[in-house]
């Protein structure tokens, strides 16, 4: 405690609510990096179903998700479910940064983005 | 008129042939548990069992369906016991929204029944449903469970 910072012990999935909010978020965080972009033409929005707007699917969400809560009661309420989905488009720019010493500004990282980026 | 039966129960439906099954449940019958997702087979809300295979009703015609023995969300469990997927699915806390998880179990139960001990990556091949939430980690999680159970 006098630290101020807490560490639970690690939550295990299945009795933790929490868990699956951010699971979510990290699944969709995950999906906007990768795939998501609305493709539209001169006359109108062609991204219309699943395969042309890809979300992520069972095949890349991630094979483990370790989560981790953190007791802080000194802190006021923020929100903890949604809120993170704000840093993995960043977490997954530094992987490809570090992989690579290339920077990704735009979204989704798309293999035409990613090629481009690095062969530039 | 079509003669179908949902759950083990007769209906006789007067409606055009062509009618997709899932409005024929939802309208006709009235059975609300099976969801419209995408209405072109993409996402797998509106997956039912048909001769205890999964199928995408979105996108079988309702004449398609007549003579066989159509289970839904809602004839999964037996007898006021649920089904072992079901359970799983309490167990693991699984859906989120909830608006895709009748047709993913649906799809798992007909799925453990051709691979009663799936890997995750026989999981990832045949579960193609889209869940906009992410759940799944519990999916796969509670698929194991419901495996072993």
């Amino acid at each position: 405690m006098g630290s101020g910072v807490k560490s639970l012990p690690r939550s295990r999935s299945k009795d933790c609510k929490y868990c699956k909010t951010i699971e979510g978020n990290i699944v969709q965080g995950i999906s906007r990096t990768l795939w998501e972009e609305v493709k539209f033409d001169r006359s109108a929005v062609t991204s219309i179903d699943w395969i042309t707007y890809p979300i992520l699917d069972i095949t890349e969400a991630p094979e483990s998700i370790d989560v981790v809560l953190i007791n802080r009661p000194d802190v006021a309420p923020s929100g903890s479910g949604e809120p993170s989905i704000r840093p993995i488009a960043a977490a997954i720019a530094n992987a490809i940064f570090d992989a690579t010493g290339v920077r990704i500004r735009r979204v989704p990282f798309s293999p035409d983005r990613v090629k481009g980026a690095l062969s530039s | 008129m079509v003669k179908l039966t949902v759950n083990g129960k007769l209906h006789e439906v007067d409606v055009d042939p062509d009618t997709p099954l899932l409005w024929v449940i939802r309208e006709w019958i009235g059975m609300t548990g099976t969801k419209y997702g995408c209405g072109i087979a993409q996402c797998g809300a509106c997956t039912v069992h048909v001769d205890g295979v999964a199928t995408r009703s979105c996108s079988l015609p309702v004449s398609a369906a007549a003579g066989t023995q159509i289970t839904t969300i809602e004839g999964l469990a037996q007898e006021g016991k649920l089904h072992r997927v079901q359970q799983a699915w309490l167990d693991f806390d699984v859906p989120q929204c909830g608006y895709c998880q009748s047709g993913m179990i649906m799809a798992v139960a007909a799925f453990l029944k051709e691979k009663p001990k799936p890997t995750d990556a026989d999981i990832d091949k045949a579960i193609t449903n889209i869940c906009r939430c992410g759940t799944f980690q519990q999916v796969r999680a509670a698929i194991h469970a419901a495996a072993s159970a």
